[in-house]
């Protein structure tokens, strides 16, 4: 595999530099230093000046209804019940719905008019909607897969397959990280996982290096992070100092420059023993903060088809979480929930998931506002698709790809923007459609990368995040 | 002529500064439209005048249209005129709206040079070098200091030679007993060996080392997994549900033993691509074509059908064709190959001998009592999902009678006690018989009868639905015995058309089953060939790619890298073999053995070259740092699975039994909860098969065991043909803390306490162990003064040092003595050597 990151030298030519230029039997942890610039996760330049440095990435796997939570169709209410014309139903797939049986679905959500801009928001997510002056929603997002995973993929991955690199890895790849002390990429689920598990968080064919690090609900923070039963801080110093210098021998002996490498990873894995517990500690945080966040919220109880140990507080805890690493300088923060998925109690189910998120990604909204870092850090909501207008049963909608919403904030978007407009129905794009692609074309160039030049050669061909499409809506950044 | 002369000479010259790889081999004075031009025009040219496009009339990859004239009349090459032809004029200029290619870099001074040589010389064509088939080489003549053995050395020195580089020193026997345990059955050598070969280095007891481990089971378990990730392996289907595949590891063992009985390799290819349609196929030879049923599938309610067996059937193909040919096929599955002369067509005449293929589950139950216990846990699940049924259906028919309701509503609430007949709600000819009249015939006892029933109905209603999900959920989890295959549709076949970009929905025109056309044809049985015959083709006599991409796979195990470097891609995209005449000696040597595969490793394994130090002086550092002309073996980490294999090998708990069921394995609190709803039930096997091999590990697709994948395991979604090999600090958390690896240290460090000899001596045979190797003098000093420092700590930390011990307390030791020795086998187990091939 030839990879090409941009604009410097490959890990592989940095040291070789550094073998040319250094004599041998080099101490351990003068080694391990001189070989930091080795790390394939060193910071690389972009192709452009980026206005995101970090990218708090929220994926509400299961397809939130956008009738019901960004864009409005009043018409639906007024046709409750009736069946819709032909020439939309057309060549449309469902994974359910019956198309002799398809009726249209009112909204149980209201809408109204937020901020300056004076853009529409349902009251089920109204206080996302309060900080509409800062968010640019597309309306008009659209894919051609119709059932979770494989939409998942092309979420992630750009194409509904496997084996290809997730956005977050693209990223890390294109750009390093900067942190010294903690992954570059970071996975933080609530409840249950989305159908597409690992695949969305993959490094695909790329090196493991690059692939999310999933953050634990329960025990270790990152999986292994503890010392075994016993074996103090103190005592693992004395293996790491035993393994430099034995290493840095066996370095001597065979001048291989992996161990070098394997030096400096075992020196990093230390540092994250103690970064990522203080990570997680949030006692720290002000009680303000924590309030603001919704962290020990009760949780409502949920319908039987909603039950997944999700809690209102681990959400708040991941929202809270995601600021803090983007304060510790990690690129990439995968916030996944899954629970979106109302074939039928939508009412309620939507209404709790809401309830949820609202509140803890409003304040995750003001707190980085509040602390100068709104603007390098790109905050996503996204999913595989949306839902259809037609109901499913009583009280559900079925999956919806052809048209559905995604919302960026901060990170040098242009708020309080509506890019987009679908068609009286909300079944299609009206105007200005958005290919999932298009989104993760523009998502690269806020960060700096031209998503035609970010390419690795896999198999004889230069793979790029965004397949063979992407086109950068550039209405929506500032 | 003299000016021709002249420029050629300069034209090397340039070449010999600037690329040292074309400049060294002296043979190569005239181009080579295989090796210089094609992989040139292919990179630069062919996205827009190639297979797929031919803009301005202009196609490059057929010498007829690449002389004719183009739609602006110029010739884009006149053979024997460089100078006239506008490809050259084109790529040569300055100004940005004449130069090519238009979209990208201008073409180097050295590549122009060659497309002018090329020209000059006549602009001959020839086919693409991996699709002409192998010819049987001369190993050339070789000086070495080495002592060369055989002809393997010989080419590697042909290319060696020109660079002034020689073979390296043989490692020492110590490195070299433990690269042949590694790479042969991926195990550490045995104490045994090492002292043998050690005491009596030669060329004899090299070659009975060689001999014992290909005999050995573990063989087949180390080159079985190579394959696996091939053939894209898993115990689950993958997408949303990935429900765990009944019995998959039936197929894992059939490739283990296959590799173990040295079943030569086009049997073992045509057993699993077609082993159903073999006269009279045994069992084995239907459950060899799992491979075909290793797919990932999409379970997930609501899809279309015909879109995921489209889907299953592309990566059929593609997985075929890049293990077997080295080929990417599928990029021709949306539009004609861009840069290989694939058409779109060919893809799906390939496509259509896996069109008819039907899945089909083979009962072959682990033994006799697994299948009478499967089939009477299905009969009582039938059973009661029956009675549910009927109760269902009761309630449904009760429902549904008018007059029943209506009479109900009549007589109110007052209801009485329920009859045990009722209470299981079974029609019984009472019942019926009230079903069947009007309710205001009902005598006073029919009464009580009837609403007693109507009071059960009303309560048990819900119960049902439950209740049949319940058992649904329980059918789903009864042990299977029945393993899956693949067999030939015979009814209502379906015929294949090439799918218009790609999608199901759009067929185009109706194709035949056939191989590519840019290679060998295929003799068909009878009149439409079938899978059998594409089996036979695919190794068969005149096919130039199946014994290449074999072999090459094969060196890359052994060296960890092909002589193709581009191990799934040996069209023109790949890189070109840095050593031809190596590939094709070592291709028709293996087809001549009868695809003798233990006969190819063995003579790979007993060259000089495979016995070379892999230490990189300064000088191979600096003139080949990725080790391409082999001056030197090379050093890599092993894969996730061994590294698993390694720690409990060294530790002494490895369970070594080959082949059965899948593991469970410690895996931490909470790895479910990244997966969807349809979770796994992962009880930790408390038994010893929770100290087997990593490759028996149930692999979930979407959510794997965590400690393979943070070693760069395959995902095993897709066909992989070579594995990354990271290094990351999440790897040496894992190590140094997964339970299971600190449980390897704890029994390693107990045996060390329990030995009963100097401390120096305890920490060279742990040395001698885990590295396979005596310790060097200043080794010993940093493991001395751990241990010492372990010691202190731990008899001043005594809380500390028991909880470090565990349950690993070794006989007449004090606790603190063994956590030392716990921590000193730690650190060994964690150094770079311990993980890596040598």
């Amino acid at each position: 595999m030839t990879t090409t990151r941009p604009a410097l030298a490959s890990p592989e030519a940095t040291r070789r530099e550094f073998l040319a230029s250094s004599a041998s039997g080099l101490g351990g942890v003068a080694l391990a230093s001189l070989l930091a610039a080795d790390n394939p996760a060193a910071v690389t330049p972009a192709h452009f000046a980026p206005t995101a440095k970090r990218c708090i990435f929220f994926f509400m796997a299961g397809g939130p209804s956008h009738v019901d939570l960004f864009d409005p169709k009043p018409i639906l209410n007024n046709r409750d019940g009736q069946k819709m014309p032909d020439s939309l139903l057309g060549a449309t797939e469902f994974a359910f719905i019956k198309k002799n049986k398809a009726v249209l679905k009112g909204s149980p959500a209201k809408f109204r008019a937020r901020g300056e801009c004076g853009i529409e928001y349902s009251n089920m997510l109204g206080q996302i909607g309060d900080r509409a002056d800062d968010i640019a929603l597309i309306r008009t997002v659209h894919g051609e897969q119709f059932n979770h995973h494989p939409g998942q993929l092309l979420l992630s991955c750009g194409k509904a397959e496997m084996g290809r690199p997730s956005i977050g890895a693209w990223l890390t790849y294109g750009l390093g990280t900067e942190s010294d002390n903690l992954p570059g990429y970071v996975v933080l689920a609530a409840g249950r996982g989305a159908s597409g598990g690992s695949s969305n968080w993959t490094s695909g064919f790329l090196p493991s290096t690059y692939q999310g690090v999933p953050f634990r609900g329960q025990g270790d923070p990152i999986l292994y992070l503890s010392n075994p039963p016993g074996i103090a801080r103190p005592s693992q110093r004395r293996t790491l100092d035993a393994l430099g210098r034995l290493n840095a021998i066996r370095y001597r002996d065979v001048r291989d420059p992996e161990i070098a490498s394997r030096i400096a990873q075992y020196e990093l894995a230390f540092r994250m023993q103690s970064a990522a517990p203080e990570l997680t500690d949030l006692s720290g945080e002000t009680r303000h903060t924590l309030r603001a966040y919704g962290v020990n919220r009760p949780t409502p109880r949920p319908t039987a088809a909603m039950q997944s140990g999700d809690t209102y507080h681990r959400f708040s805890v991941n929202c809270l979480l995601a600021r803090r690493l983007v304060e510790r300088g990690v690129r990439f923060i995968n916030i996944v929930h899954a629970s979106w998925d109302q074939h039928g109690k939508l009412a309620y189910d939507l209404d709790w998931n809401c309830r949820m998120a609202d509140q803890p990604i409003a304040a995750l909204i003001d707190d980085l506002k509040q602390r100068g870092l709104f603007d390098e850090t790109l905050v996503v909501w996204a999913s595989e698709f949306g839902r259809t207008p037609l109901g499913q049963g009583n009280d559900g909608r079925d999956h919806h790809p052809n048209a559905f919403s995604v919302w960026m904030a901060g990170g040098g978007v242009k708020g309080g923007t509506v890019y987009g407009t679908t068609d009286e129905l909300g079944w299609a794009p009206a105007e200005n459609p958005v290919h999932v692609n298009d989104f993760q074309a523009t998502l690269l160039r806020l960060f700096g990368l031209d998503h035609e030049r970010l390419t690795v050669n896999h198999r004889g061909l230069g793979v790029r995040l965004t397949n063979l499409g992407g086109n950068v809506i550039e209405d929506v950044i500032a | 002529m003299h000016h021709l002369h002249h420029h050629l000479l300069l034209v090397l010259l340039i070449s010999s500064l600037s690329t040292p790889v074309t400049a060294a081999d002296k043979a190569q004075t005239t181009i080579r439209f295989s090796r210089d031009i094609l992989p040139l025009l292919a990179r630069k040219c062919f996205a827009c005048h190639g297979p797929a496009d031919q803009e301005s009339g202009l196609a490059l990859h057929l010498r007829k249209r690449a002389i004719g004239k183009t739609d602006s009349d110029h010739r884009a090459i006149v053979p024997g005129h460089p100078n006239q032809s506008q490809l050259l004029a084109r790529v040569r200029s300055t100004d940005p709206s004449i130069r090519m290619p238009h979209d990208g870099p201008p073409l180097t001074r050295d590549e122009i040079r060659r497309l002018e040589t090329w020209i000059a010389q006549g602009a001959r064509y020839e086919k693409h070098w991996s699709f002409v088939p192998p010819r049987r080489v001369r190993p050339p003549a070789a000086h070495s200091l080495r002592n060369v053995r055989s002809p393997i050395d010989r080419f590697v020195l042909a290319r060696l030679q020109p660079r002034n580089l020689d073979l390296s020193p043989e490692a020492d026997p110590h490195t070299l007993v433990r690269r042949l345990s590694l790479d042969l059955v991926g195990l550490l050598p045995s104490r045994r060996q090492i002292e043998r070969f050690a005491a009596n280095p030669t060329d004899v007891a090299y070659e009975q080392l060689v001999d014992e481990l290909l005999a050995s089971p573990h063989f087949g378990e180390r080159w079985g997994r190579h394959w696996l990730d091939l053939a894209r392996y898993a115990d689950s289907f993958g997408y949303e549900r990935d429900d765990v595949r009944p019995n998959a590891w039936r197929y894992r063992d059939w490739v283990i033993n296959s590799i173990n009985r040295n079943q030569p390799y086009d049997r073992f290819i045509i057993e699993q691509l077609a082993g159903d349609l073999l006269p009279k196929a045994t069992i084995s030879q239907k459950l060899a074509t799992g491979l075909h049923r290793m797919n990932i599938k999409n379970n997930e309610s609501g899809i279309n059908k015909e879109d995921y067996r489209n889907r299953e059937t592309v990566d059929r193909v593609n997985t075929t064709a890049t293990s077997i040919l080295g080929l990417t096929l599928g990029c021709a599955q949306c539009h004609s190959h861009k840069y290989d002369p694939i058409p779109q067509q060919d893809f799906y005449a390939f496509y259509a001998f896996f069109n008819n293929v039907e899945e089909k589950n083979i009962d072959i139950a682990g033994s006799d009592k697994d299948r009478a216990r499967y089939q009477s846990a299905l009969a009582d699940v039938k059973q009661r999902q029956a009675t549910l049924k009927t109760r269902r259906d009761t309630i449904a028919a009760m429902r549904k009678h008018a007059d029943l309701i209506a009479w109900q509503k009549s007589l109110g609430n007052k209801t009485s006690n329920i009859s045990d007949q009722l209470r299981r709600l079974t029609l019984s000819p009472e019942l019926q018989d009230l079903l069947a009249r009007p309710a205001t015939d009902f005598s006073p006892e029919q009464v009580k009868i009837a609403k007693a029933f109507w009071k059960t109905l009303a309560g048990r209603h819900d119960d049902t639905g439950q209740a049949m999900a319940q058992i649904s959920v329980q059918k789903r989890h009864l042990p299977k015995p029945y393993v899956m295959t693949i067999a030939e549709r015979t009814q209502g076949r379906r015929s294949a058309h090439v799918l218009l970009r790609g999608d199901f929905k759009q067929k185009g025109k109706a194709v035949q089953p056939a191989t590519p056309s840019a290679l060998p044809p295929l003799s068909p049985r009878n009149q439409t060939a079938d899978r059998l015959d594409l089996a036979r083709w695919l190794v068969g006599d005149g096919n130039p790619l199946s014994a290449r991409v074999a072999v090459n796979h094969a060196w890359a195990h052994l060296f960890g890298r092909g002589l193709v470097v581009t191990r799934d891609d040996f069209g023109s995209q790949g890189e070109p073999p840095t050593h031809p005449d190596l590939l094709d000696w070592l291709a028709v040597e293996f087809t001549d053995s009868d695809w003798d595969r233990k006969a190819l490793i063995k003579r790979i394994v007993t060259s000089t070259t495979y016995r070379q130090s892999s230490i990189r002086s300064t000088v191979l550092a600096s003139s080949d740092p990725d080790n391409l002309w082999l001056a030197r073996q090379s050093r890599f980490r092993v894969e996730a699975e061994i590294v698993r294999d390694l720690f409990l090998d060294a530790a002494g708990l490895l369970h070594a039994a080959v082949g059965g069921a899948t593991i469970h394995p410690h895996k931490p609190e909470g790895t479910e909860d990244l997966a969807y709803k349809y979770k796994t039930r992962w009880i930790v096997s408390n038994r010893p098969d929770r100290y087997r091999r990593g490759m028996y590990i149930l692999f979930k697709r979407t959510n794997p065991y965590p400690s393979l994948m943070i070693f760069d395991s395959p995902g095993s979604n897709v066909c992989l043909a070579e594995r990354n090999r990271s290094n990351t600090p999440l790897q040496a958390l894992t190590t140094l803390n997964d339970p299971v690896f600190f449980e390897c240290a704890q029994a390693l460090g107990r045996r060390l306490a329990s030995l009963d000899s100097t401390n120096d001596s305890r920490l060279q045979q742990a040395a001698l162990t885990s590295l396979s190797r005596p310790l060097a003098t200043d080794e010993l000093a940093v493991l001395r003064q751990l241990h010492t420092e372990e010691v202190a700590w731990y008899r001043q930390h005594p809380q500390e040092a028991s909880r470090v011990v565990g349950a690993f307390a070794a006989p007449d030791t004090p606790t603190h003595r063994t956590a030392a020795w716990i921590g000193v086998a730690r650190t060994l187990l964690n150094l770079d050597e311990f993980l890596t091939r040598d």
